[in-house]
């Protein structure tokens, strides 16, 4: 290997994470945007509208803003700690972001067979994006503890609980998937769901759709389950202490959180880059799945300008006590279909390999 | 040449990170070390192409086991000075044993015996680990797999028994009862 | 590396490797023999649900569904016995006459923990948990019984460790209970991960986890590979020994003995070390046999550390469930002559030894469980002083126990202790049999003072009993044993030879 060649495949490499982290960035801006405009919609307000036309320029300004204010390291803080704790929250889902597939592309023929865009094409995608997305939690329970403030411990406290007990049934409603895909492929996945919207995984997975979107709400923090900031008890939650652009990063590692887990749902469960209805396929795939994400974000958007906040106890109880065993019966519902006689065969039209 | 390099990368920073989680003042520090022990680990998995165990050992270990680690490390206000009082006192002893187990794997490993099963070499991708690792546990090793989970059960029960405690003064919600509330609890007509 | 060498069995599954959805048909194993453990471990899972739509004044349903679930349990398994050995679970799980006598007295000793609990743990709160990791713990000796290769016995070793560090420390309000489950899980875990060594030393130079395979390549391994051999032998013995309480690993025994609930503490003395010494032949006479010289050695000098440290320990103590602990390891270290013999007379010998332990040291529990009454725990021997001349009954049964743990002849614990010493000195380990009747000598001395407190001592406190027939019949029937195996112990000694004789 030649260091041209190196050179290369490092370049090529660079592109690759860029052509992800560039547009994932530019998306965080205008979803807060978005979320501005369509609460105040919601809200019978105008939302942001001064800065540039239709306020469109109003998530540079903030950025700006928030990029030239002075950040304030508290002096009982834990300094090295305080200042890594944003990075490894935004960290992880940036990285998760390597193994999403945005669809599949011949590169207008140049290629004989069509590849998948993805940075890696994992065999265990969904694997890798559970694992990674789980160290989220070590940024918000660094910057709780980093802080040496009581409101941002309690903070970082909730947000662990929170985040631990909603994994577990976000997993199963995963193993739910692989049960039918058979594979921990996203791209596999994907596949093993098109032809139409009657093969999505929301139809016989629709109970475990919802867990998985809903717990993906709490994963994030998301409002109605934001306890983990709760203005009304623990005034900002585990960033109190922050200012500025370590500030910013962690917004940022939020909303990029919200668009890795509408990517998720919108593959494992709404088919990815399949068209609904197969004459659509003129449409690229990408536009598909990119368009299924943005509705599962304005459904984000929607959650929050609706819900009032749950109370922790409560939470804790959806999680455990409702969440759980839904997604331990639909389980046993689905493995006992795949080899009921009978049910094999209905529960085969969404198998890869069974049905049509 | 390269794989060899990594691997010397990961279980030299393995290495480097364990003695961190006993060489560090902080508690939480420890954590934090043993944390990346466990990466470097999972690292030194995928070189084994067993990608699938080393993804499981982030997400369960890194990803729930040291994050409840690090919660309690955390609550606890560990008292440090106790902490390392008798360490100094303990070293001669703990050090002699630790050497002598260094000592003893060492001296096995270099005679050559447990390199005698072949080296499986690469699968080069070909081989799906999850798969194979799938129909390995629900066969052959069908039934440790279920005293394993038969276990967990046990440590689930063993710990709510050791530790619920019905506190007299919290105040407790009873949903069914909330639920099939009818008016005639909740409101009574009184003639004025 | 298992998952790379496909074996045989599987080699028709692991045809295709397709990372598509493969409709995988598993092949439905051999479970047959294994249908007494589910039938256990489907009640406990019962037991724990039941229990919570139970009213407080019927928690003890819990204690006899237990009980009926061991004595089904039980049933099946002799019904399967009668088919002959069996196989199941791919060669995992091993059901032979030597396994179903160890059944015997596993589930025999459970439901007589069952019987002794059902009034200690009347007003607990947890019953029903109680109860349930009780027959998870059966469980998992019963499956360490039956184990033909390291995973199974593992596994089966660890659920049961594990329910006996939380019932250990049952009573959390005790301190004294918390300290002995907390001493008591530190060591223990440390023994797993010793034994895990040992195991992984066996593996890396065997290549395999089943017991007479990896004794094969083990027996064939050339001299490179000594070191490693030898300290899987260390380990192995090490980890074994700390289950069985032998010295110098018997630290947490007699923590863990006074801290537990006395139910728990009879259960402990009887169901674990039943399975900890199935294992222990098992490997021993399996894995081990090319180094039998070695093992010999490591084990004649540990068996008389035990002897001596359990029977000189025992001297001291006031209090009687702490020198019962001391009584065990005493006794473990007799057991271990029949271990050292390394026949089948010896191995014979070791169920003869535990089948007597059984009647007599439950009988024993169950009498000082009724001393327990208003505002005293029944545990000091003092509380003995004067039991003679109030319950003459009880007085009897108790020294019945007591002489027959010294082994006085024509009591059960005579022809234990005779076996195995016959079976040492059969062996040409005659020192060996005589430091052990020196010891056993000495240990009649701490038996025997107790009865002289029970007879010739004023009584000190007032005695009012709580009658409980059921006790009271546990009581007579160990007794009764006790005495019947004493007078009549042929029968005893041939059922256990022949279960023996299926593995040696």
């Amino acid at each position: 290997m030649s260091w041209l060649d190196v050179a290369k495949t490092g370049g090529l490499w660079a592109l690759e994470v860029l052509a992800i982290a560039v547009p994932v960035a530019l998306s965080v801006a205008y979803i807060t945007y978005m979320e501005r405009r369509i609460i105040g919609w919601m809200q019978v307000r105008k939302g942001c509208n001064r800065v540039g036309p239709a306020g469109l320029l109003q998530p540079i300004a903030d950025g700006i803003k928030l990029f030239l204010k002075e950040t304030i390291i508290p002096t009982a803080a834990n300094k090295f700690l305080f200042v890594a704790a944003p990075v490894m929250s935004l960290l992880p889902v940036l990285v998760a972001f390597a193994v999403v597939p945005f669809g599949e592309t011949t590169l207008f023929g140049l290629w004989k067979t069509a590849h998948v865009m993805a940075i890696s094409n994992l065999n265990v995608g969904v694997l890798y994006v559970m694992a990674i997305s789980s160290l989220g939690i070590y940024g918000i329970l660094m910057a709780g503890w980093a802080s040496n403030s009581k409101y941002a411990f309690l903070g970082a406290m909730r947000a662990t609980c929170q985040m631990v007990s909603y994994e577990i049934s976000m997993g199963f409603a995963i193993v739910s998937v692989l049960m039918l895909a058979g594979s921990l492929n996203l791209a596999e996945i994907v596949h093993a769901q098109q032809g139409g919207f009657w093969h999505w995984y929301l139809i016989p997975l629709f109970p475990m759709f919802l867990v998985y979107f809903i717990s993906g709400v709490a994963e994030t923090n998301r409002s109605p389950f934001d306890l983990t900031e709760g203005e009304s008890e623990i005034v900002a939650g585990f960033f109190v202490e922050y200012s500025g652009m370590w500030f910013a990063t962690f917004s940022l590692a939020e909303y990029a959180a919200m668009i890795l887990i509408s990517l998720m749902t919108s593959i494992m469960f709404l088919g990815g880059w399949d068209a609904p209805l197969p004459f659509l396929d003129f449409i690229p795939g990408t536009v598909w799945l990119l368009g299924k994400t943005a509705f599962l974000i304005f459904v984000f958007i929607w959650f929050r300008a609706t819900f009032p906040r749950y109370r922790y106890d409560q939470l804790m109880r959806l999680g455990w006590k409702v969440f759980l065993p839904v997604t331990l019966v639909w389980i046993a519902v689905i493995g006992a279909a795949i080899y009921t006689p009978g049910l094999s065969e209905v529960i085969g039209f969404w198998r890869p390999g069974g049905g049509s | 040449m390269l794989e060899l390099g990594f691997f010397y990368l990961f279980a030299g920073l393995a290495v480097v990170a364990a003695l961190g989680v006993i060489t560090a003042r902080n508690p939480v520090h420890s954590v934090m070390w043993l944390i990346f022990c466990f990466f470097n680990a999972a690292g030194l998995f995928f070189l084994l192409d067993a990608e699938f165990i080393g993804i499981l050992l982030i997400l369960v270990y890194v990803g729930a086991v040291m994050v409840l680690f690090m919660f309690v490390v955390m609550m606890l206000h560990v008292n440090l000075a106790a902490l390392r009082e008798g360490f100094l006192r303990y070293l001669p002893l703990g050090g002699a044993i630790a050497a002598a187990l260094l000592a003893e794997i060492v001296a096995a490993g270099f005679s050559g015996v447990f390199t005698r099963v072949p080296n499986p070499g690469h699968s080069g991708g070909q081989v799906n680990n999850t798969v194979e690792i799938g129909k390995v546990l629900y066969t052959k090793y069908l039934l440790g797999f279920e005293v394993a989970a038969v276990i967990l059960l046990v440590a689930l029960v063993g710990a709510v028994v050791l530790t619920i405690r019905k506190r007299k003064d919290a105040k407790y919600q009873n949903i069914a009862r909330q639920v099939a509330v009818k008016p005639s609890e909740r409101l009574r007509k009184v003639r004025m | 590396m298992a998952a790379y060498h496909a074996d045989d069995m599987l080699a028709w599954m692991l045809g295709d490797a397709g990372r598509g959805a493969v409709m995988t048909t598993f092949p439905m194993p051999n479970i047959a023999p294994l249908i007494p453990e589910m039938v256990v471990a489907a009640a406990a899972m019962a037991i724990l649900l039941w229990d919570l739509f139970l009213p407080r004044e019927r928690k003890h349903w819990s204690a006899w569904a237990a009980m009926i679930t061991c004595a089904g349990a039980l049933a099946l398994t002799l019904k399967l016995a009668a088919g002959g050995p069996a196989q199941a679970f791919y060669g995992y799980f091993t059901l032979d006459a030597f396994a179903v006598y160890a059944k015997l007295l596993i589930y025999g000793g459970t439901i007589l923990a069952v019987v002794l609990s059902m009034d200690y743990m009347k007003g607990e709160p947890h019953t029903g948990e109680y109860y349930s990791l009780l027959l998870f713990g059966t469980l998992g000796m019963t499956l360490m019984a039956s184990a033909p290769n390291f995973v199974t016995m593992y596994l089966g070793l660890e659920l049961m460790a594990l329910c006996t560090y939380v019932l250990v420390g049952y009573q959390r309000d005790v301190l004294r209970s918390s300290e002995a489950a907390l001493k008591y899980f530190i060591l223990g875990s440390l023994a797993s991960g010793v034994l895990l060594y040992g195991i992984s030393f066996v593996y890396g130079v065997s290549g395999s986890f089943d017991f007479a395979a990896a004794g094969q390549a083990i027996a064939h391994a050339g001299p490179d590979a000594r070191l490693a051999v030898m300290l899987a032998l260390v380990f192995l013995l090490a980890g074994l020994c700390f289950k069985v309480s032998v010295a110098p690993f018997h630290m947490w025994t007699p923590d863990a003995y006074e801290g537990a609930p006395t139910p728990i503490t009879a259960f402990m003395s009887i169901g674990p070390k039943v399975a900890g010494l199935v294992v222990f032949i098992r490997v021993l006479d399996d894995v081990l046999p090319g180094l039998k010289a070695d093992y010999t050695t490591i084990l004649s000098w540990l068996a008389v550390l035990t002897m001596a440290v359990g029977n000189l320990a025992a001297i001291g103590q006031r209090n009687i469930k702490r020198m019962l602990a001391y009584s065990t390891i005493g006794h473990i270290g007799f057991v271990m002559l029949g271990l050292i013999a390394a026949n089948a007379d010896g191995y014979a010998g070791v169920l003869v030894y535990l089948t007597v332990y059984l009647f007599m040291n439950m009988g024993a529990f169950a009498i000082i469980i009724l001393m327990r009454r208003e505002g005293i725990q029944g545990e000091l021997l003092d509380d003995f002083a004067g039991l003679g001349r109030v319950r003459p009954g009880y007085a009897l049964a108790m020294t019945l126990f007591l002489f027959s743990l010294a082994g006085i002849p024509f009591l059960g614990g005579f022809w234990a202790k005779y076996v195995v010493f016959i079976a040492a000195v059969e062996a040409g380990h005659l020192y060996l049999a005589l430091i052990a009747l020196l010891f056993s000598a000495v240990g009649a001395f701490y038996y025997i003072r107790v009865v002289k407190y029970i007879y010739f001592d004023e009584e000190r406190v007032a005695f009012n009993f709580i009658e409980n027939p059921l006790m009271q019949a546990t009581v007579a029937v160990t007794a009764i044993a006790v005495v019947a195996l004493g007078l009549f112990p042929g029968p005893m000694i041939a059922i256990c030879k022949s279960a023996i004789a299926g593995v040696i």
